[in-house]
């Protein structure tokens, strides 16, 4: 039986369960035009969406319990305006118009781009083009995994910089992001200025050691857990504050709050001193495996691991990573 | 001094390798919604996150929203008694869309600046095509 097959004959069996909620949305709402069909193709597309991994198979108990998390009343509003139910769009608009108006207001310098971002998201979120028959709502895309709240804050921002980004000729984000990046790393190896020929054999060697440190980082990086690598991928590339992270963490539902806790006392949140605390915790892990790698990969004896560690010291200073960073930022666009 | 040194080495090493990577499609608004809301399970989390660690662009649309995130929870959500312009501009769409509401703007009309113009004309747009569709499905049933 294919993955795929299980999840229908599961979700088969979340049929009352997926009625009762129906029903209670339908209660609420009695004059929007969803049926119950429209209703259970959405949530078991969510589910296929969210659960269907080859890796594993969901049983039915993660099955329910996900549907009891999906934000039905959400999903219920948006199938509703995917319909072009006028109660609902003007319900709709009475719940979320304050909330967009401040998002567009906050995205913009100018009241009249705030006006343009709104309209197109309306315009967007209603559908202009037909396909099959129907409008191509932005509501087809909300599955109601998030709130819509929060779905609406991704949309309008990243519709936002879309349009900005249009309009003033920039190249993609996607281009920018990986031309710095790489800007950067030719920056860094070449760097040094060679004068003398004592100096020549000092830069050979310090570029040695620099190439072996970078090698050994890597590795070290590379075995790193998930969660690890992305919050110091926050902290370091992305520049998100201390109160950002802990913001993420602290959610009593994120996955990543329970790795972050799992060896703390029991307290209800996650402080930037947390943050601060686990960041030096994992630069003494880091610096723990970096010396084992340099020993073991490279077989650099005790010695030769100080001297490459005062080398790259010396010689890391010498790279103002802002300066890099704007330099390559410069040449990528 | 050793742990300054490896921080900034780190710090050097990620910067310099944001890999995109090319047999993987980006997440969608929907996914990334939830996962900055952490309404994702573990298991659901699981092959996100090493999307983002992989992802330079994905990862960097995370960090701008919750950066956004963090900017407008500081703000109050006005309430303002008199519609703005904004406002206006909505309640004309709606209004246009399904026309039933009143049309409270008509000074206003007058005013119109070409982004205005253009949303308008968007929304003429779909008018048009769903008034094109009827009369062709009344063809149809003729």
């Amino acid at each position: 039986m294919f993955i795929s097959d299980v999840i229908t004959d599961l979700i088969n069996k979340c049929e009352t369960q997926i009625h009762e909620i129906f029903s209670s949305c339908h209660q609420k709402k009695p004059n929007y035009s969803v049926n119950y069909q429209q209703f259970r193709e959405r949530i078991e597309k969510t589910v296929r969406k969210y659960l269907l991994t080859e890796e594993q198979v969901p049983t039915l108990k993660e099955v329910k319990d996900f549907i009891d998390q999906i934000h039905a009343d959400d999903l219920y509003l948006a199938l509703a305006c995917i319909n072009g139910d006028e109660c609902a769009w003007w319900d709709f608009d009475a719940e979320y118009r304050p909330y967009l108006e401040k998002l567009a207001r906050s995205l913009t310098n100018t009241h009249g781009d705030a006006e343009e971002i709104v309209a197109n998201l309306y315009t967007e979120l209603y559908g202009i083009s037909i396909h099959e028959g129907r409008r191509n709502s932005k509501f087809l895309t909300y599955s109601g995994r998030g709130t819509l709240r929060g779905w609406l804050r991704t949309i309008i921002w990243h519709s936002t910089v879309d349009l900005h980004r249009a309009s003033e000729g920039i190249v993609s984000l996607e281009e920018i992001v990986q031309q710095v990046g790489e800007g950067v790393a030719h920056t860094i190896m070449n760097k040094t200025k060679e004068d003398t020929e004592q100096e020549m054999i000092e830069t050979l060697n310090r570029k040695r050691y620099l190439k072996i440190a970078l090698q050994a980082i890597e590795k070290v990086f590379a075995n790193l857990e998930d969660y690890e690598k992305l919050i110091l991928y926050y902290y370091h590339v992305e520049n998100l504050k201390l109160r950002e992270i802990a913001k993420i963490v602290e959610l009593p539902s994120s996955p990543l709050r329970n790795w972050f806790k799992r060896h703390s006392e029991k307290s209800t949140r996650v402080h930037e001193s947390t943050i601060m605390r686990w960041l030096d915790k994992t630069y003494s892990k880091i610096l723990k495996l970096f010396r084992a790698e340099l020993a073991k990969a490279q077989e650099l004896k005790l010695k030769e691991i100080e001297i490459c560690l005062e080398l790259i010291a010396q010689e890391l200073p010498k790279f103002s990573l802002e300066e890099k960073l704007s330099d390559a930022r410069r040449e990528s666009t | 001094m050793n742990e300054e040194t490896i921080k900034k080495l780190l710090e050097i090493y990620l910067i310099s390798s944001p890999a995109i990577p090319e047999n993987e499609d980006h997440l969608d608004d929907d996914v990334l919604s939830a996962f900055i809301e952490g309404t994702l399970s573990k298991r659901e989390l699981k092959p996100i996150m090493s999307h983002l660690v992989k992802c330079a662009f994905c990862r960097h649309l995370t960090a701008e929203i919750i950066k956004f995130d963090s900017i407008i929870s500081e703000e109050p959500i006005s309430q303002t008694a008199e519609p703005t312009k904004l406002s206006e501009t909505v309640n004309k769409i709606l209004s246009e869309l399904f026309q039933t509401a009143p049309t409270p703007i008509e000074a206003f009309e007058e005013k119109k600046t070409t982004d205005q113009q253009s949303a308008t004309a968007l929304f003429d747009a779909v008018i048009d095509i769903d008034d094109d569709e009827v009369i062709d499905n009344d063809k149809k049933d003729r």
